[in-house]
């Protein structure tokens, strides 16, 4: 019997075919090369479903060798169920090493936080985006949309913020605040909390962002102005933690979470697991400087 | 002509896909791609047919306006599959940094709506350093992905073209994204959100 050597392997590295990959890493070139612009792209079949983080993943898989660390989180853990699936999707199909370490890592994929902790110039950080077009809610046809990015024409969107403070006194973007990339795109970070959006500003590590089911793929370079969007007289701000703070380590200027006990008292702790683990064993760890951050005092010094 | 079978599309397509991107989210910045065993016809350097071979397939088109552009063209359609055309609708345009800018004219630069619907430029050059050497031209590159600028030193490109470049991309976010290779595979991108000053050092 002849023996079939071609298909040894079930599938091929990385998932992906290479066309497809070839395909997306040609408009991740482009993407970077006009920060914050949406690059469309195939967005190919994969075994989850479209907007359950595809493009994250599509990004991820296009780029991954053998060399490469990989972390993925969702919602600043490792352990929850997105990550953990795509984890070990991605190690199955490459047999990368993986970890829970944001500084050992090389690609790290998220969903919905940025990293605590700084990330460096060896690093690519990989966003899954369920809507990448920040002008959706004033404006809902693309070719409309497409255009207003083409002309710098924002007023809609600007209108929108400026309504929101009139009706609530406060823009009400919690998650997935609108920023400006390079003075040019306005851009949507993914639905990464406002206390994220400085981190993206100036950042050491290369940004992809990838939306499969809308099938867009767009980035932010190193060292890159990313502004949120704000008023001369009002301002942005981030999450305010100051009267909170972590139930395990007493800290808070970082992104907290909100916990119930059984006895029905309140907690809150540390979203993201891999830093509240390094704080908890006094592992040295170098958190993000931004002027918002700077300005804060530790709630319980 | 050389079919390129050693040539591993999945690693060695990956690995240089990756140093391509990190020149290009660090412009300026100098990537030694790999000294692999392939054999281009003379005209184009091992860096730039170690580009079309780790981004080209059917779907991309290119266009080579070197001085030994038919035999370039066969041997990069031979071993990529990619279409050739004309370099107004070409994805990707070889070129020889000393040529003509006149060539480039046509290039496309996209549209407001589609900016990324345009041409990238490989261009062969005899030399890049980060030091200064004898008839370099000293390049001064500013924007997102420098922290403040970035000098490199590139010699065999006409200043002509790097004026002819300048016009494309006058008017962000169309224009053309650049990526040259010298005959050492040193390897530098310049996207066209970076504004670059030249001058010439004797």
């Amino acid at each position: 019997m002849v023996e079939n050597k071609k298909y040894v392997n079930k599938y091929n590295f990385a998932f992906i075919d290479e066309a497809t990959k070839k395909e997306i890493r040609r408009k991740l070139l482009k993407a970077v090369a006009i920060p914050g612009y949406q690059v469309p792209y195939s967005s190919p079949e994969m075994p989850i479903s479209r907007g359950w983080g595809t493009g994250g993943l599509h990004v991820t898989l296009a780029i991954i060798g053998k060399a490469d660390v990989f972390k993925i989180i969702d919602q600043g853990s490792d352990a929850s169920v997105n990550a953990c699936n795509l984890r070990e999707f991605v190690h199955m199909m490459t047999n990368c090493k993986t970890t829970f370490d944001t500084r050992e890592a090389t690609l790290i994929q998220t969903r919905h936080r940025v990293t605590e902790e700084e990330l460096n110039e060896n690093q690519i950080y990989i966003y899954q985006v369920p809507q990448p077009e920040p002008l959706r809610g004033v404006e809902r046809y693309e070719n409309k949309t497409r255009q207003m990015h083409g002309e710098a024409d924002y007023a809609k969107m600007w209108v929108s913020l400026y309504e929101q403070i009139v009706r609530h006194g406060d823009i009400m973007l919690g998650a997935g605040y609108p920023v400006k990339v390079n003075d040019r795109y306005i851009m949507a970070p993914s639905p990464i909390p406002k206390w994220d959006c400085p981190n993206i500003n100036q950042s050491k590590a290369l940004h992809l962002f990838g939306a499969g089911r809308e099938k867009r793929l767009y980035a932010v370079p190193p060292h890159t102005k990313v502004e949120p969007l704000e008023f001369e007289d009002v301002q942005f701000h981030p999450e305010d933690f100051s009267t909170r703070a972590c139930f395990k380590t007493g800290y808070n200027k970082v992104y907290l979470d909100e916990l119930y006990f059984d006895d029905g008292t309140r907690h809150f702790v540390i979203n993201d697991s891999n830093f509240l683990d390094k704080m908890v064993n006094h592992e040295p760890i170098k958190q993000h400087s931004n002027k918002y951050l700077s300005e804060l005092k530790n709630g319980t010094e | 002509m050389r079919r390129e079978t050693n040539y591993d599309e999945v690693f060695d397509a990956q690995e240089q896909f990756r140093l391509l991107l990190d020149c290009m989210a660090r412009p300026g910045k100098i990537n030694v791609l790999p000294d692999m065993d392939i054999l281009p016809p003379a005209g184009i350097n091992k860096g730039g047919t170690l580009i079309a071979l780790s981004l080209f397939n059917a779907d991309v088109s290119f266009c080579s306006l070197a001085d030994n552009s038919d035999e370039i063209t066969a041997y990069l359609a031979l071993n990529t599959g990619a279409t050739v055309a004309e370099v107004n609708t070409a994805d990707y345009i070889f070129l020889n940094g000393h040529q003509n800018p006149d060539l480039i004219d046509s290039a496309k630069h996209g549209n407001l709506s589609y900016p990324d619907e345009s041409a990238t430029l490989i261009i062969d050059v005899n030399k890049i350093a980060t030091e200064p050497f004898l008839n370099a031209i000293k390049l001064v590159l500013k924007g997102p992905g420098i922290e403040t600028e970035t000098v490199v030193f590139v010699e065999g490109i006409n200043p002509q073209l790097l004026e002819a470049i300048k016009e494309l991309n006058l008017e962000f976010p169309l224009g053309i994204d650049l990526m040259i290779t010298d005959n050492q595979n040193n390897l530098i991108c310049i996207p066209r959100s970076n504004r670059f000053v030249y001058s010439t050092i004797n």
